[in-house]
């Protein structure tokens, strides 16, 4: 059983089965949309209506309905439109130049690959054709571009190669030299895309708000008008959104190529902590190309739905696919690079030196060296901030403690931690922190810094510990509020509130003498 | 390059010439003028005509009158005006020189 529809076929009306409808509906639609720039488009549609109608007639001496098969049989006979490019849009170029120049006209400007006339895959053919330009002068900015980023550039543009469909169709090489793309062009754009959807709604209101409604019910006035609003702003707001789109992702992505191989490395260079962190088997072409890829893919995924919004440039399938595998594959080069770094990190070190003070004073007067240091390029990692400093490295960030000698000696003991490829490198980054202090007859004055002489930075780290004997008393500067750090005493005051008291070591600990 | 490509280049300004050539002597509608198209092999599909026909008739070369029809809608009635007699006049002329042409250095070929 099949369902029958009405339809009214150049002034005749017809009973037609639904599914014939279909493929009829379909096959107008695409005849119009293949006239809508001809002059006098509408005739020819009809003229092609009418035949379309006659030979109905002809089928419907023997039978009720218009089926299936007739419908192929008939669009077989009228030919598909891309046939009759094949016949017809060649006479035009025939006939004279201006007449496709007129017909480029009405098709607005689409980046498309040349592949007529490519050196390899016609990317700076189908730009200049876009932004008309010379094709050589593309292709010159193309070569300098190669020389600033190295060995990135062929990524660049097997990207723009994969994101860019190339013009095959007649229809496409027109678009591909179409009329420019400027605000007018969006403004006409906007308003064609428009009256499709409007087309669409009324369609819609037509199959089921009319059942329900009524053809001209005020409600489906009411409905009509609200649709048409909204689907407005939303066009419009798609618009307003894809110019932005393309706008700040040009904006972005040029950013990205002009500094990611060259600039962000010159960049990265001259901050004065690469040499100490990163080494050539860390900061090599597979993080840099994994970076640019994992950054740019994103964002030209980001331009080409801009162009969709504004111009409605669809991209084939394969590339969406070949994009996203490219991004895969820079998570990949990612992930190796951060193996490849965490390698370095991979093992730690202790190292622990007891530094034996001998003095005669039985009360000492503890107190920092305070300079006011800039550490503007600054690592900070697990409270210790380390900067470039003479041709090493220094740190701050140490802290300490004060605790009853066991031995009755004054002791300081520095016990240094770092990291590296294997326990052996490690052990080597420990040996490099140095720390310094000064006895003056009862002044002991500690260095506000630790010195990391090895010439990486492996998150070397100090602890420091003062060993008192007891019975000796030391007094608490105000200078050493940063060093300090939850030092154990019987009163169990903060560590602030012990500054600048005179602290005795008990045999219970260090007990104050100047409190009151 | 295509065989197709030259083949439709060759077809195409004949198209215009035979559409009106058939109409020089007598009106005709555009079904009457597919028959002739199709037996003469010059057009695969009905649809590569209705686009020409318009063509030639916003070129003022041909009018149309609408006539009833008793299987179907009304039909158009194309005939040649005045400028596309003209035009036709040219055409043939273009026509015989170029068939000399062809003729003469077919031959030559032949000859060699």
């Amino acid at each position: 059983m099949n369902k029958i529809v009405n339809i009214n076929l150049a002034g005749m009306v017809f009973h037609i089965n639904e599914d014939a409808f279909e493929i009829l509906n379909n096959y107008l639609n695409t005849l119009k949309n293949h006239f809508k720039n001809e002059e006098g488009g509408d005739e020819i549609l009809k003229d092609i209506e009418g035949r379309i109608a006659e030979l109905f007639t002809e089928r419907l001496d023997k039978k009720e309905a218009i089926s299936l098969t007739d419908i192929n049989e008939i669009t077989t006979i009228m030919g598909d439109p891309s046939q009759y490019d094949d016949e017809i849009e060649q006479e035009q170029s025939q006939e004279s130049q201006d007449k496709e120049e007129d017909l480029r006209k009405g098709k607005r400007r689409k980046v498309f690959r040349d592949e007529e006339d490519r050196m390899i895959g016609g990317v700076c053919r189908g730009m200049a054709h876009y932004f008309d330009i010379n094709v050589l002068f593309c292709r010159i900015i193309f070569i300098g571009i190669l020389f600033l980023i190295g060995p990135g550039a062929p990524f660049l543009y097997i990207m723009f190669w994969i994101a860019l469909p190339s013009a095959k169709t007649t229809a496409e090489k027109l678009e591909m030299k179409g009329e420019r793309v400027n605000i007018n062009n969006i403004e006409k754009n906007i308003k064609d895309e428009l009256n499709i959807i409007e087309d669409k709604i009324r369609d819609f209101d037509r199959k089921f708000t009319k059942e329900i409604f009524g053809a001209n019910s005020f409600f489906r006035k009411i409905v009509d008008f609200c649709i048409r609003v909204i689907t407005g702003i939303f066009k419009f707001a798609g618009s307003c959104f894809g110019i932005i789109f393309i706008f700040f992702g040009g904006i972005f992505l040029f950013f990205i190529f002009s500094f990611a191989f060259s600039g962000a490395e010159l960049l990265f260079q001259n901050h004065p902590m690469i040499e100490y962190v990163f080494n050539d088997s860390i900061f090599n072409d597979t993080l840099a190309i994994g970076l640019t890829l994992f950054i740019s893919i994103p964002i030209i995924s980001v331009i080409l739905f801009g162009l969709r919004l504004v111009n409605n440039t669809k991209i084939h399938m394969n590339y969406k696919i070949g994009m996203f595998v490219l991004w895969i594959i820079s998570w990949l080069l990612l992930m190796i690079s951060a193996k490849d770094i965490s390698k370095e990190l991979q093992e730690e070190a202790k190292n622990t030196i007891i530094e034996n003070i001998i003095t005669e004073n039985d009360t000492l007067y503890l107190s920092m060296n305070n300079v006011d240091r800039v550490f503007d390029n600054a690592f900070d990692a697990k409270g210790f901030k380390v900067t470039p400093f003479e041709d090493n490295l220094m740190g701050i960030g140490m802290q300490l403690d004060i605790v009853k000698s066991k031995e009755d000696n004054l002791n300081i003991i520095k016990e240094a931690t770092a990291r590296g490829k294997n326990k052996q490198i490690a052990k080597e980054m420990t040996e490099g922190v140095g720390f310094e202090f000064l006895l003056e007859d009862d002044n002991l004055i500690f260095d506000d810094f630790f010195t990391i002489s090895t010439q990486k930075w492996r998150m070397q780290e100090l602890d420091l510990t003062l060993e008192i004997p007891v019975g000796m008393v030391i007094f608490l500067d105000h200078s050493l509020e940063d060093l300090i750090y939850d030092i154990k005493n019987t009163h169990n005051m903060w560590d602030y509130d012990m500054l600048g008291h005179y602290w005795k070591m008990e045999k219970e600990g260090l007990s104050c003498i100047s409190c009151e | 390059m295509k065989i197709e490509n030259t083949q439709s280049q060759m077809r195409k300004g004949i198209l215009e010439y035979c559409i009106l050539s058939i109409l020089k002597n007598e009106e005709a509608y555009p079904s009457d003028i597919i028959e002739k198209l199709k037996k003469a092999k010059l057009i695969v599909v009905e649809g590569t005509l209705y686009p020409l026909l318009t063509r030639l008739k916003n070129a003022k070369l041909l009018q149309y009158r609408w006539e009833e029809s008793t299987s179907g809608p009304p039909r158009k009635y194309y005939s040649i005006t005045e400028k596309g007699n003209t035009f036709l006049l040219e055409l043939d002329n273009t026509w015989k020189d170029l068939a000399k042409a062809v003729k003469l250095t077919t031959k030559t070929k032949k000859d060699e």
